[in-house]
């Protein structure tokens, strides 16, 4: 188990640091050692999918496991980010799990119509936030074998 | 009248003549008869005696036996006084001794021999006379002598002639008397008879016949005038109905006829009368209908014949009257239409003899109910297109072209003092257009009517001084109607119609444009005031809408932001009491612990002010939701969470309602959640969902045996943050049953509250009219 969550990264895209460090912490507690790249606003996170920007030496074969990705953003939010990672070739087969603290309808509705793979609503009862997130790298980091590009 | 023409007055001459000669004649005759008797009485005497002085002298002779002197004897006494004509002489034996006298025939009617006494009168008036002839008591013989009577006849022919002149005479004075008698008698009779006949011959009936008599001619005068009294009262009666007969004939509105029929055949007859107002309305006399039975029939309309016939065959078969509804031709070729109502009349063996006919002209009622059938259905048509100026206004114009027969019809309305403006023209490509304005002053007929508001008809607008002659030409338009559009006292605007000949508009067409003129009127303003008012909902919703937009992200942006530190207040309580809790003392761990629980139900109310605000704002769907089925759902879920709670739920199934399905969850989840929640510790807790029906209203009700309410507080249980509870005693936001009420409230449906502190609580609510699944009448739901 140990082995099979190393090696691949994971992408949060999270602005606010304290979900940022309970997120991370909430990983580490459930045991998920994967690399954790985190984009704070939209902008940084497509740099690092596209490998531009601040990441423009990056891989691009390397692309996340998956992609933990809160909806209200600075710059571009996540919706947008969602819907330019289902344009490219490169990241349209990445699994997004859309980690946000909105319950609107709206927002669950359009991120599966962007292609979202998941959505997850922030809890803010830590310990139901806990299982979420182990019941998710289960999920996506074991179980589910991500096609390579 | 009839028999031999003896009149009263010969025939009471002649009686009292007749009695009077019959008297005279008896009275004559008898006395008459009485002097023959008597005469014939002496002469026989006087006979007998010179027979007996004879007979006694023949018997001396016979004695003697001398018959010479005999002979001699007779002789003598044949030229005697009472002179023998003849004379015979026999024996005792019976044998003839002698025979005297020339006239000796007489003998021969006398028995061969005689034997008694006797005489016998001869019709030539002679005597015939036995007589016997003895000696003492010796018969000698018989002597049988003819003698003549010369005094009898003599004295016969005196009497007679003395008697008639007589009886002549009388006869006469008795006439005469007889016709002075009568005549006071058959006088008054007579003059009655001539008074009779002349009243007869008059038909004077106001007459009266006088007399002075008392007696049974007088009670035969006062009789006759009885019946004469009677005679013109009756008299008078007839006149009058006759007089109120004719003048209801020559004065009322239908034309009333009677048809005697022949054979039966109720469509073939003589004309027995009509009316004189069948040339008013047809103008044809009364005498055309007379002379040609069948032109009546003629003069329906070919398509209403079999109509009629049929109409006509069924009254006789039912024997009810008819009313027959046909177009009829005129005089001037125009066609009519009647209402005919017919009644058909039968002699005692039930054979059809005539059919008596009131039929009225409902052309012009015809037209009108039509017009008005339009103008009814033109209603309907306005209220639909009142939204659409473009529709409203050529429908206006359209219908008055319709109405009264137009070439042209043209709307207008007032756009300002002295201005009008075309806005619809319908009809025949003329020179009007719609758009077109035209100023009060000389806007020829329909600016005068704008500035007047008076209808105008105009038989041909070239002869019109208000119109401009080259204009008018121009547009080739004669005959024009105009009618102003007022409303409110103020002109509106105007309708005109035109025709392209000179045939005048009539009055009807001019009433029944008013009529549409009125109606366009209410419409337009109607219009108007939609338009202002549409204008303002616009605005409204604008506002409405922009005001809901920033609600939506005030509301995301407390979703997601407000969230966001109650998360970290958690998290980070969380890794403290995980990583440093052994450095920590209890209290500091209860502290901390408490922090967690504050973020979490502060976290619960964002939730439920979020799912409030959704039930307020979001879209109805409408759609059929079985709540029982919601209501079971609901529990089972909760069973789920609490698997070992002793609840007993009761669901009425069938509770089939309209609503939104998402908001009708909500509903049912904070309703049986409540319930759930405030039986905490009821062994068993019972909780049931069901429904009464009230006033024809459905209730439905979640009633449960849990901790209840204090009915004081009873209104403020709805009311969002209004708890009845401590957070210790139940958690909660006190937001679920404000959520409850917006759900109902949006369904047009009431809720409330019943129940006691620990005896449980029943939650009542309806959904209103809607909502009800068609089963409560919409009048009492909605009362």
């Amino acid at each position: 188990m140990k082995d099979g969550l190393r090696g691949k990264t994971i992408l949060l895209v999270e602005d606010n640091p304290d979900d940022e460090a309970l997120t991370l912490r909430a990983l580490r507690k459930n045991r998920i050692a994967n690399e954790v790249v985190v984009a704070h606003d939209g902008v940084e996170a497509l740099d690092y999918l596209f490998c531009q920007g601040r990441y423009a030496g990056r891989d691009p074969h390397e692309q996340p496991q998956v992609v933990l990705l809160d909806l209200k953003l600075p710059k571009i939010d996540g919706l947008e980010v969602l819907k330019r990672m289902r344009a490219e070739d490169r990241t349209r087969r990445v699994p997004v799990v859309v980690l946000t603290s909105s319950s609107e309808d709206r927002d669950v509705v359009d991120s599966y119509n962007f292609g979202a793979n998941s959505y997850v609503r922030k809890p803010v009862d830590f310990e139901q936030f806990m299982e979420a997130v182990r019941q998710l790298g289960m999920y996506w980091l074991l179980l589910n074998e991500v096609p390579q590009a | 009248m009839s028999g031999p023409r003896l009149g009263l007055r010969g025939r009471l001459a002649g009686a009292i003549f007749g009695a009077s000669a019959f008297v005279v004649l008896v009275g004559g005759g008898a006395i008459v008869a009485y002097e023959a008797g008597e005469i014939r009485g002496e002469a026989l005497e006087a006979a007998r005696d010179r027979i007996a002085v004879l007979a006694e002298d023949i018997q001396r002779v016979l004695v003697a036996g001398d018959v010479e002197a005999a002979a001699y004897l007779v002789r003598a006494l044949g030229r005697a006084p009472l002179p023998m004509e003849a004379l015979r002489l026999y024996g005792s034996d019976g044998e003839p001794v002698l025979a005297l006298g020339p006239r000796s025939g007489a003998a021969e009617a006398l028995p061969p021999a005689p034997r008694a006494r006797l005489h016998r009168w001869l019709p030539d008036g002679r005597l015939l006379l036995v007589e016997p002839v003895a000696a003492g008591s010796r018969r000698l013989g018989w002597v049988v002598a003819e003698v003549s009577v010369p005094r009898l006849r003599q004295h016969l022919s005196t009497y007679l002639g003395l008697a008639l002149p007589a009886v002549a005479l009388l006869l006469a004075l008795s006439l005469a008397l007889a016709w002075a008698l009568q005549r006071p008698l058959s006088a008054p009779l007579l003059a009655l008879a001539a008074a009779v006949r002349e009243i007869g011959g008059s038909r004077d009936f106001s007459r009266r016949v006088r007399t002075k008599l008392r007696d049974e001619v007088g009670e035969l005068y006062a009789g006759v005038n009885r019946m004469l009294d009677e005679l013109e009262a009756a008299h008078r009666a007839l006149a009058g109905r006759e007089a109120l007969q004719r003048a209801v004939l020559d004065n009322v509105e239908e034309i009333v006829y009677r048809v005697r029929l022949e054979a039966g055949d109720p469509f073939g007859g003589r004309v027995e009368f009509v009316n004189a107002r069948v040339e008013d309305v047809l103008g044809l006399p009364p005498a055309r209908f007379y002379e040609d039975p069948g032109l009546w029939a003629r003069l329906i309309h070919p398509a209403d014949q079999a109509r009629v016939r049929e109409t006509t065959e069924r009254m006789l078969a039912t024997g009810a009257g008819a009313l027959r509804e046909y177009r009829i031709r005129d005089a001037e070729g125009r066609w009519r239409w009647m209402e005919d109502r017919v009644a058909a009349e039968r002699d005692a063996g039930g054979r059809l003899v005539a059919l008596t006919g009131v039929a009225r002209d409902v052309t012009e009622r015809r037209r009108w109910s039509r017009a008005l059938e339009r103008l009814v259905g033109v209603v309907q048509e306005l209220l639909e297109t009142v939204q659409e100026a473009g529709c409203l206004y050529p429908l206006v114009a359209r219908t008055a072209r319709e109405l009264v027969g137009a070439d042209v019809a043209a709307l207008s309305r007032r756009q300002d003092e002295h201005t009008c403006r075309y806005v619809a023209v319908e009809g025949e490509e003329v020179g009007l257009e719609p758009g077109a304005c035209f100023s009060l002053e000389q806007g020829g007929l329909c600016g005068w009517v704008a500035a007047h508001g008076e209808p105008v008809r105009v038989a041909d607008i070239l002869e019109d001084a208000r119109v401009a002659r080259d204009q008018a030409a121009a547009l080739g338009l004669r005959a024009a109607l105009v009618v102003p559009m007022v409303d409110e006292g103020r002109v509106v605007g105007g309708i005109s119609a035109f025709r392209r000949e000179p045939r005048p508009f009539s009055e009807d067409d001019e009433r029944i444009l008013m009529l549409l003129a009125g109606m366009a009127a209410i419409t337009l303003r109607m219009h108007d005031m939609l338009e202002g008012l549409e204008d303002r909902v616009r605005e409204r919703t604008a506002e409405l809408r922009a005001l809901n937009r920033e609600l939506e992200s005030f509301a995301y942006t407390v979703s997601h932001d407000l969230r966001a530190p109650l998360r970290a207040i958690d998290g980070f309580s969380l890794a403290l009491l995980e990583e440093e809790g052994a450095r920590l003392a209890e209290e500091g761990r209860e502290h901390l612990r408490r922090i967690r629980a504050a973020a979490q139900r502060m976290a619960r109310l964002i939730d439920d002010l979020l799912a409030l605000a959704q039930v307020t704002r979001g879209e109805m769907r409408t759609e059929e939701v079985d709540l029982s089925a919601v209501a079971r759902e609901v529990a089972e879920s909760l069973r789920r969470i609490q698997p070992r709670r002793p609840v007993e739920i009761t669901v009425r199934p069938g509770a089939l309602v309209r609503g939104d399905p998402r908001l009708l969850w909500t509903l049912m989840e904070n309703l049986i959640g409540n319930a759930w929640k405030f039986t905490r510790g009821r062994d068993p807790a019972r909780i049931e969902f069901g429904w009464e029906e009230r006033c024809g209203e459905r209730v439905f009700f979640v009633r449960d045996n849990g901790a209840g309410f204090d009915m004081a507080y009873a209104g403020k249980l709805f009311q969002p943050f209004q708890r009845l509870h401590s957070a210790s005693e139940f958690e909660g936001t006190g937001i679920g049953l404000a959520t409850v009420r917006r759900v109902v409230e949006r369904h047009g449906g009431r809720v409330w509250a019943e129940g006691a502190v620990d005896r449980g609580a029943t939650i009542y609510f309806t959904l209103g009219p809607r909502a009800a699944g068609g089963r409560a009448r919409d009048g009492e739901a909605a009362a």
